[in-house]
């Protein structure tokens, strides 16, 4: 059982998650706002890591539960970061083509497409496009709160744009 | 005080809104109103130059490489313009650029990288950078004394409850507590307020799961809306873009539900300390809505400085 | 002089030979200057290595030897006997350290092979500068002096005094007894903590070789081992503890009311008090802090009162000087203070207890007499006792407190005694359950109904009916949980005592990175430290239950005697000498000299150096303006340094020659 760990921590080489010093207390796990709607428990996931079963860990619901709230990193006792862990798992999900079908790889390829377009992301337009991609009939229920935004001026529909598109070409 | 305004006389910040806070952002309101408080307290800000998109969680799941690249434009923007100290609203750009300075300072392999595209980041000024939280920059620097001063209608007795959200103090919340933080309150306080507490004040709001896992994050949404009716809370401000939205979009669809009225104000923290400086409601983005509820609870008459 | 030198190359099992090529060393040792013989052997420090040295020493001659193996601080004093012991002065001799310095720190055999030879050569063309010194005898107090009086100081002074030697027994509190007096029962046997504590408390009191100075801090400590020289600070109690015959009248009339420490704030106490009913010495105190007339100038109700005209409002501050032979500290621990982990709501949610304050609950004497009741005197039905608060946890303590497991499932135990139909839950990680008959008593509180759940909580809160909601993970069915308990008690960790550093600057002895004093090894020396004359004992060495601590005490109390039973102790001769026919007297060193060795004679007008007090640091040495000549240091001459120097430079740059020509 190879540490496939490690392909984790040197995924694009700059992510570094030490799993392994987990001493599985579940801290994370209880102080989740999501816990309730995950599948695995966060500190089953990194038990499935660190037992080299990231495959299983890949195919969860969890790690595209979590919000990036850092709650269980700023509170774990072995200060592992579960937070960045879980960005690490999405990242290395997609990559290897395990969650084509969810909505937020979705969301986050809208969301990337608009910045390496525009440099920037007109939050509306990206609503938009996402649920039409998705859900059109989202956008129907989202109509009445929309209305009041616009009202209020909190909504505006205009596109923001990176003058120089040049220098966001990495 | 004096010491004070010699300290922040001519205090200039570069100031990066971010996608949200922006003229055309969501939140939209809550980038004047901050500009407006900044200005009646002397402080200069100037937007980074042709700022481009933080670099946030999103993208970085993708593309975690060019996440720092986004990051780093910005901040080579900004010490361009010779202002390294960077003021940011939005904490998950707070969060974002904060994480690309971290990174490129302890990655020398990034750091090359990155020196390559933007040069000025390659040498010494890096060291220079700082990424303030207006929150951070307003009670530490500005302070008591000179926020107090600026009052011009104190909001005597109105029961104000602050919603932090995560990412504020968390994990670089470096100048306040990452779970139970006080800036809020402090700042509630020194115009008049009467801070509220809540123990989910930096519980999530579910962020941008809104748009993927509604009915769970409105299922987490309820519950921080009902621990601030059951407090008592005659106004809600909030520090981030998201948080607010959602909150809003809670308002929206579950008053009933958690005995809120739908017009309960739910503002942007910035917007009530410009309230408070006499701010025309136009400039902090505030509805006549907003204003009406407050006023009505605040009995805004009582004039404490000035005339 | 012609030497002949001898220069051994240990190969320490694989630990050297296996980067350091021993053959070509040896072979390279063998045609250097001096040498006459070389040799390589598996281990020099067994008794057939021994042999061979000594057997070299007697047929070839040997004026000096070289060995080079490990540290000299693990083997230097063995290999000083050899020579001693085959007719060479041990200070003609020069060790190598090979291993910690080259073949553990590389793979490199080839450069490891280099080093090692230069560092052989350094020791050579050192070694031939080496002159014969004289060990130094000093005698040595028949006394010891025991910092700290709980259960740890109480059993180390009983073993000493009973073996005939004059115990000082130190403790700041006004009453010996430490934390072990303020607990009901011991883990696992169930013994009533004072009924095991106050006879010997009572016998430490009783005996003619102790002297307890109670309320009494150490203040400064001079000397060398054998020859300590204490101050101890007596401070007032403004009780005459000669007439004080502890009737407790004082206190009964006293009208202030303080939260009283020894029951953990959880009942009051007089501003004249006793520390708790067993206190030794049974004398009051007045706590300045909290007694009217010294806070408001008016009162003395205690003075009209006391039938033997013990108050004392004048008494000052009392200074003892106490010459002693050895010290030994069991200045015991601290207990974390929860507050500081905010989501577990310690000092806001008035039902959320640390272990003591239960403890002293359970406690018959306590502030309760016993009775396991909330602070608004309601009997908790659902209990949950969190294991690790502030143990293993990075944030805090990454240390195991060792005690907690233990302890935690005793006050389970109490509760369930004191409140029959209880439900408590224990919300442990792993339970450590090492010690004897620990695991059997884990066992028997499983039966007796208490549930453990495997899972840390990650936060409490109060609901609106006043319950604490605790949440956490179980972890064994991966389910997060809550339990709505009425009280929740913290096994809160153990940690080093507030004022351990300046403890440790006072006996000059170093602390470990959690803050706990730091045994010299701890495996083959646990309560030795790196000064020679000052031992550690309990919980002050890391945290210990009290097996462990009484067993400290009295190995701490046997290295003692086998100190003091020597007679007189060794002390090292590599100290600094003055040549008096070339000092001018500026008394640069008697400034400088950390250890008051060095001296102003006034009659010659010269300084001069006291063999016992010196610790050969060196700064007199090197702050002597008129230089090496004048202030030398034995053993680490400049010639012998150069000469070490020169050996490793490249012959290019040594202009060392000339150096050495002028010295």
């Amino acid at each position: 059982m190879a540490n496939q760990n490690i392909l984790l921590i040197e995924d694009d080489g700059i992510a570094r998650i030490a799993a392994e010093k987990c001493i599985q207390c579940g801290t994370c796990s209880a102080s989740c706002p999501l816990n309730r709607y995950m599948d695995y428990t966060p500190r089953q996931i990194v038990a499935l890591v660190r037992e080299g079963l990231v495959e299983e860990a890949l195919k969860t619901k969890t790690i595209w539960l979590c919000s990036t709230c850092y709650l269980c990193a700023v509170r774990c006792p072995a200060k592992i970061n579960i937070g960045e862990f879980m960005t690490a798992l999405k990242r290395f999900a997609l990559k290897n083509g395990y969650s084509n079908s969810l909505l937020y790889p979705k969301l986050m390829k809208t969301y990337v497409e608009y910045v390496n377009k525009y440099g920037r992301v007109s939050e509306p337009r990206l609503m938009v496009s996402f649920s039409l991609k998705t859900n059109p009939l989202k956008l129907l229920k989202m109509l009445p709160i929309s209305i009041r935004l616009l009202k209020n001026g909190e909504l505006s529909i205009s596109l923001e744009k990176v003058q120089n598109l040049e220098e966001i070409k990495f | 005080m004096d010491t004070a305004e010699r300290r922040l006389n001519g205090k200039h910040l570069s100031f990066y809104p971010g996608c949200s806070c922006s003229k055309n952002g969501t939140a939209r309101r809550y980038g004047s109103s901050s500009i407006a408080v900044l200005k009646a307290l002397g402080i200069e800000v100037s937007e980074i130059n042709d700022w481009n998109c933080c670099g946030s969680n999103l993208y970085r799941i993708i593309d975690e490489r060019g996440s720092y690249f986004l990051g780093a434009r910005n901040l080579s923007k900004a010490l361009e313009m010779g202002l390294p100290e960077i003021l940011i609203l939005c904490p998950a750009c707070f969060l974002s650029l904060n994480r690309t300075l971290t990174e490129i300072s302890r990655n020398t392999n990034l750091k090359n990288e990155i020196a390559k595209k933007y040069r000025v980041l390659g040498g010494p000024a890096v060291s220079r950078l700082r990424i303030r939280h207006i929150i951070d920059f307003l009670v530490n620097d500005v302070g008591e004394e000179d926020v107090k001063n600026r009052v011009v209608k104190r909001l005597e007795g109105l029961k104000v409850a602050a919603y932090y959200g995560c990412q504020i103090t968390r994990p670089y919340g470096y100048f306040d507590d990452p779970e139970f933080p006080t800036s809020l309150e402090r700042l509630i306080s020194w115009i008049g307020g009467q801070p509220i507490e809540s123990n989910l004040k930096t519980k999530c709001c579910g962020g941008m799961l809104m748009l993927t896992n509604e009915e769970e994050v409105l299922n987490v949404i309820e519950s921080i809306l009902r621990s601030y009716v059951k407090s008592g809370a005659e106004c809600i401000v909030t520090a981030c873009p998201l948080c607010h939205l959602n909150l809003e979009i809670g308002r929206a669809r579950l008053s009933g539900r958690v005995g809120l009225d739908e017009n309960f104000p739910i503002i942007y923290f910035t917007q009530l300390i410009g309230l408070s400086f006499n701010i025309p409601v136009e400039e902090l983005g505030l509805g006549k809505d907003d204003v009406g509820r407050i006023t009505e609870k605040v009995r805004l008459t009582a004039t404490v400085k000035g005339v | 002089m012609d030497n002949r030198i001898g220069v051994y190359i240990c190969h320490c099992g694989l630990n050297i030979s296996s980067t350091v090529d021993v053959q070509k060393l040896t072979e390279f040792a063998q045609g250097l200057e001096g040498v006459v013989v070389a040799r390589n052997y598996p281990y020099m420090c067994s008794d057939p290595g021994q042999e061979l040295i000594k057997k070299d020493i007697k047929e070839h001659g040997l004026t000096n030897v070289v060995v080079a193996s490990c540290s000299p601080t693990m083997h230097g004093p063995t290999f000083q006997r050899v020579c001693e012991e085959a007719g060479l002065n041990p200070y003609m001799f020069q060790m190598v350290n090979i291993r910690e310095h080259v073949s553990w720190v590389t793979d490199d055999v080839e450069k490891a092979t280099e080093k090692a030879k230069l560092l052989v050569a350094a020791a050579v063309n050192r070694v031939k500068f080496h002159e014969p010194l004289g060990k130094i005898h000093v005698p040595l107090t028949q006394s010891v002096l025991i910092v700290g009086g709980g259960i740890t100081g109480i059993e180390t002074a009983l073993k000493l005094a009973n073996s005939g030697k004059k115990v000082y027994l130190v403790e700041k509190e006004p009453s010996i007894g430490g934390r072990m007096a303020q607990l009901e029962k011991t883990f696992p046997t169930l013994d009533c903590a004072s009924c095991i504590l106050t006879p010997k408390m009572v016998d430490v009191a009783s005996n003619p070789n102790i002297t307890i100075l109670a309320y009494s801090e150490v203040k400064e400590v001079s000397g060398y081992i054998g020859n300590y020289k204490v101050k101890v600070v007596k401070k007032p109690r403004h009780v005459d503890e000669s007439k004080c015959i502890g009737c407790g009248l004082c206190a009964t009339k006293c009208p202030s009311k303080v939260p009283d420490e020894f029951n953990m704030g959880l009942s009051f106490r007089k501003a004249i008090y006793l520390l708790f009913p067993q206190a030794i010495p049974r004398k009051y105190t007045i706590d300045r802090e909290h007694c009217f007339y010294f806070t408001k100038g008016i009162c003395r109700v205690c003075e009209r009162f006391c039938p033997t005209r013990a108050i004392n409002f004048e008494q000052k501050p009392e200074e003892i000087i106490l010459e002693v032979g050895a010290i030994i500290l069991s200045t015991g621990y601290d207990i974390f203070d929860p507050s500081v982990i905010k989501r577990y709501g310690y000092g806001v949610y008035k039902n959320v207890y640390t272990g003591l304050e239960v403890e002293r609950l359970t406690s018959a004497s306590g502030p309760t007499n016993g009775r396991v009741i909330l602070r608004d005197g309601r009997t908790p039905s659902t209990i949950v006792v969190i294991h690790c608060v502030g143990s293993r946890d990075e944030n805090y303590h990454v240390y195991c407190s060792r005690v907690c497991c233990m302890y935690a499932m005793k006050l389970a135990h109490l509760i369930k005694e004191r409140v029959p139909n209880s439900t408590v839950y224990e919300l442990y990680i792993d339970i450590r359950a090492h010690g004897k008959g620990y695991e059997e008593f884990y066992r028997r509180v499983q039966e007796e109904g208490v549930i453990f759940i495997r899972g840390k909580a990650a936060e409490i809160t109060e609901a609106e009916n006043g319950k604490l909601i605790v949440v956490f993970e179980d972890t064994l069915l991966g389910r997060v949980q809550q339990i709505e308990a009425d009280m929740v008690v913290l096994a809160t960790a153990l940690e080093a005592r507030k004022d351990v550093k300046e403890l440790a600057r006072l006996f000059n002895i170093p602390v470990d990175k959690d803050g706990f004093f730091l045994e010299k090894h701890p495996k083959l020396a646990p309560v030795s430290t790196v000064n020679r004359g000052v031992f550690v004992a309990g919980a002050c060495q890391g945290p210990k239950d009290i097996p462990d601590s009484v067993a400290q005490g009295a190995a701490a109390a046997a290295e003692a005697l086998a100190l003091l039973s020597q007679g007189s102790v060794e002390a090292e001769p590599v100290i600094a000498e003055v040549n008096k026919n070339l000092c001018s007297g500026c008394r640069i060193c008697v400034s400088v000299c950390p250890y008051n060795a060095a001296v102003f004679d006034r009659e010659t007008k010269t300084a001069s150096v006291q063999d016992v007090l010196c610790q050969g640091c060196g700064t007199c040495v090197a702050s002597c303006p008129s230089g090496a000549r004048t202030l030398r240091q034995r053993g680490f001459t400049d010639r012998q340094i150069l000469a070490e120097i020169e050996a490793i430079l490249p012959k290019k740059l040594v202009t060392i020659e000339k150096a050495i020509a002028e010295a």
